[in-house]
C-alpha cells in the first residue's frame, strides 16, 4: 500500500522531537532562526500540495498529544483538553484553513488550541460569551507579545490556585475535574461520603472562580462586545 | 541589545520558573514574527516533553479519519472558521484618552448599524448540521437537543428561558427538555403546519417532508396543528407518534418503540419495516446522497431489524449484503440494483 510510508515516517519521527531546527539552532542567535522558520514542516507542507488528508493526518499524528496536554493545563480536564483539540483539527479540515496558513502549522494550531482553551475559560468562569462565540474565535491573526504571555500566565495561575487548595481538596478537585470521574466514584475510592466529596468540588470550584474573577470581568466582556462587531 | 533567549529560558518560562525581569525580555523578543515561531517550537517541544498526561492518539485519529472521509473539505462556511484576533481583546485597557471616548462612540454608532444589519444573527442562534453530521446541543435552561444530520435548530440569545422558551428547528431533532420552576412551556416552532408545546419531556420533532411527525416518550406534549383559520390541538401520551404528513388529518399510533427514533444516541440504526425506498430517502436527507433503485419491486421490499453502523459506506453494504443486491456508488450517487 502506498499509505504506508508516510505514515511510518511520522510515527518515527513523533518519537523523537521532530523539530529539527529547534535542537541544532538552540545557541543561534534568533535572527539565524528567521531564514526558516518552515522548515520543519517542509515534508507536511510537501504531503498537503499533493494530499490535503494525508497531510491533516500527519498534523494529527504530529501535534494532537502535545495540543492536548497543552489545553489541559487550561482547562484541567482530558475529556474538555481532547474535545477542544479535536474541534481544532475537524474546523481546520472543514474550513480548508490548511490553505491560508503563512507561517507553520504548528504556529496555528498552538495558537488556535490556546484560543479556544481561553474562549471556555472565559465562558465556563463568567457566562457572557455564548459557546458558539468560542467556536466562532480561531487563531489569532497577529498575535502580540502581550497577549502570548498572558496564556502563560493564566495557565500558570491556575496552577499554582489548584495548588494551593488543601491536599484532599485538591485530591478531589483533580480526580473530578481532570478525570471526569463521578462524584460517587470518587467518594467510594477516598472513603468519604458523597456530600464531602460534593463540598470539596465546590470548594475549589469557587476558589478558581473568584480566583480568575478580575481577569475574565473585563476581557471576556470586550471578547463578547467585539464579537459581534467583527 | 537583548540578552540571548534561549530553549532553557523558554523551557523555563512555560514551567513557570521565570523572573518578571525574564519574562519582560522575552516579550520584547517576541515582538518578532521569527520568535514568535521558534516560541510555539519550543512549546510544542517542551509540551512533549513534559506531558502532564498521555493522551491516547489511535482512536481520535480514526475518528478524525472517518470525519475527513464523510465530509469534503471546504464544505463548512468559512466565516465559521474566520480568524478572528483575540488580542484586539487584551490590549491596553489601561490607557484612556479623549480619542478613546471618540473611538468608543463610534464603535457604538457602527454597532447598532450592524446590530440593525444582522439582527437575525444577534438575536438567535444558529445550530446547524451538514449531512453525516449529528450535534448535541445544551440549552441555557439546561435541555438538551440532538440535532439530526442535515437539520437547522434557532435559539434565541436573550431572554430564552425567561419569558418563554421557543425555538426553530427544520429537519430532525431529539429534545430532553428539562421542567421549569415557573412552569414555563417550551415550545418547538416548524415551518411546517405545526407546532409543539411541552412541559418537561423527552421527544421528537421531524420536519422532513415524506414523514413529518411528532414522537413522544416520556411526559406531557401538545401538537398545535394550524389548518388554515382554526387550530387543531392534539395530545400525547408516552409512546405516541403522530404523523402530520397531511395536516388536516393527523395519525396518531400508540406504543411505539421509542428507540426506533432515538438513533442519534448511538450510530445505530433501527428499521420498523421501512421500505427500501423509504431507506433511500433516509440517505438522501441524512447524508446527501441521490439514491436509485433499479426496480420497484425491490423498492417495495421492507427492512426490518437494528444494525450499527459507523459510517453510511458500512449501512450500505449492509443492507445490500441482507438483501442480496449490488451497491454502485459513484460519489453522491448510490445505485442499488439485482446481483447478476
Amino acid at each position: 500500500m502506498e499509505t504506508v510510508a508516510p505514515l511510518t515516517l511520522s510515527t518515527s519521527a513523533f518519537q523523537r522531537p521532530f523539530n529539527i531546527v529547534s535542537d541544532l539552532t538552540a545557541n543561534e542567535t534568533p535572527d539565524e532562526l528567521v531564514k526558516h522558520p518552515v522548515d520543519t514542516e517542509l515534508f507536511i507542507r510537501k504531503v498537503f500540495e499533493t494530499d490535503p488528508k494525508k497531510g491533516c493526518e500527519l498534523l494529527f499524528r504530529h501535534y494532537y498529544r502535545p495540543m492536548c496536554t497543552h489545553a489541559s493545563r487550561f482547562v484541567y480536564s482530558k475529556e474538555v483538553a481532547e474535545d477542544l483539540v479535536a474541534d481544532v483539527f475537524y474546523t481546520f479540515w472543514d474550513t480548508q484553513a490548511y490553505l491560508s496558513v503563512r507561517q507553520s502549522y504548528r504556529a496555528y494550531l498552538f495558537r488556535s488550541v490556546r484560543n479556544r482553551s481561553y474562549n471556555y475559560l472565559a465562558n465556563e468562569h463568567k457566562k457572557l460569551c455564548s459557546l458558539e462565540s468560542a467556536e466562532k474565535q480561531e487563531a489569532p491573526l497577529g498575535d502580540l507579545p502581550e497577549s502570548i504571555m498572558r496564556y502563560e500566565e493564566l495557565y500558570h495561575r491556575i496552577d499554582k490556585m489548584v495548588a494551593e487548595l488543601p491536599p484532599q481538596c485538591r485530591k478531589v478537585f483533580i480526580m473530578f475535574r481532570f478525570e471526569s470521574r463521578k462524584a460517587k466514584d470518587i467518594a467510594q475510592e477516598l472513603k468519604l461520603s458523597v456530600r464531602t466529596v460534593e463540598v470539596y468540588i465546590a470548594k475549589a470550584l469557587s476558589t478558581l472562580r473568584s480566583g480568575l474573577k478580575d481577569q475574565w470581568l473585563v476581557v471576556a466582556l470586550i471578547t463578547w462586545l467585539e464579537s459581534w462587531l467583527c | 541589545m537583548l540578552p540571548a533567549i534561549d530553549k532553557q529560558l523558554l523551557f523555563d518560562h512555560f514551567a513557570d520558573k521565570t523572573t518578571p525581569l525574564q519574562k519582560r525580555q522575552i516579550e520584547e523578543w517576541l515582538g518578532s514574527e521569527a520568535n514568535r515561531e521558534q516560541f510555539y517550537a519550543w512549546l510544542s517541544e517542551w509540551e512533549q516533553q513534559n506531558a502532564s498526561y498521555l493522551p491516547a492518539l489511535e482512536e481520535p485519529l480514526q475518528r478524525f479519519v472517518d470525519h475527513m472521509n464523510r465530509v469534503p473539505s471546504g464544505s463548512a462556511d468559512v466565516d465559521a472558521g474566520k480568524l478572528r484576533p483575540l488580542e484586539g481583546v487584551a490590549q491596553r485597557r489601561g490607557a484612556r484618552s479623549p480619542w478613546g471616548w471618540l473611538a468608543a462612540a463610534s464603535v457604538l454608532v457602527g454597532g447598532l448599524f450592524l446590530g440593525w444589519q444582522y439582527q437575525e444573527t444577534i438575536l438567535y442562534k444558529t445550530y446547524q448540521t451538514v449531512y453525516g453530521e449529528t450535534k448535541p446541543v445544551l440549552l441555557s435552561d439546561g435541555s438538551r437537543v440532538f440535532l439530526q444530520a442535515n437539520s437547522l435548530l434557532r435559539v434565541p440569545r436573550f431572554g430564552f428561558s425567561e419569558r418563554s422558551r421557543e425555538v426553530w428547528l427544520k429537519g430532525e431533532a431529539g429534545f430532553v427538555v428539562t421542567h421549569t420552576d415557573n412552569n414555563l412551556k417550551f415550545q418547538v416552532k416548524t415551518d411546517k403546519s405545526f407546532d409543539v408545546v411541552v412541559h418537561g419531556t423527552e421527544f421528537t420533532v421531524n420536519t422532513r417532508s415524506y414523514r413529518a411527525n411528532v414522537m413522544l416518550r416520556k411526559g406531557k406534549v401538545q401538537v398545535n396543528c394550524n389548518l388554515g383559520k382554526t387550530q387543531n390541538q392534539i395530545f400525547l401520551k408516552p409512546g405516541d407518534l403522530v404523523s402530520l404528513e397531511q395536516p388536516n388529518r393527523p395519525q396518531i399510533q400508540h406504543q411505539i418503540k421509542p428507540q426506533v427514533y432515538e438513533q442519534w444516541k448511538e450510530r445505530r440504526f433501527v428499521f420498523d419495516n421501512m421500505s427500501l425506498q423509504a431507506f433511500g430517502q433516509l440517505l438522501t436527507e441524512n447524508y446527501g446522497l441521490s439514491v436509485t433503485i433499479s426496480d420497484s419491486a425491490i423498492a417495495q421490499r421492507t427492512l426490518v431489524g437494528s444494525f450499527r453502523a459507523d459510517n453510511v459506506d458500512e449501512l450500505l453494504e449492509l443492507v445490500a449484503e441482507i438483501f442480496d443486491l449490488k451497491v454502485t456508488r459513484d460519489g453522491n450517487t448510490v445505485r442499488l440494483s439485482e446481483v447478476d
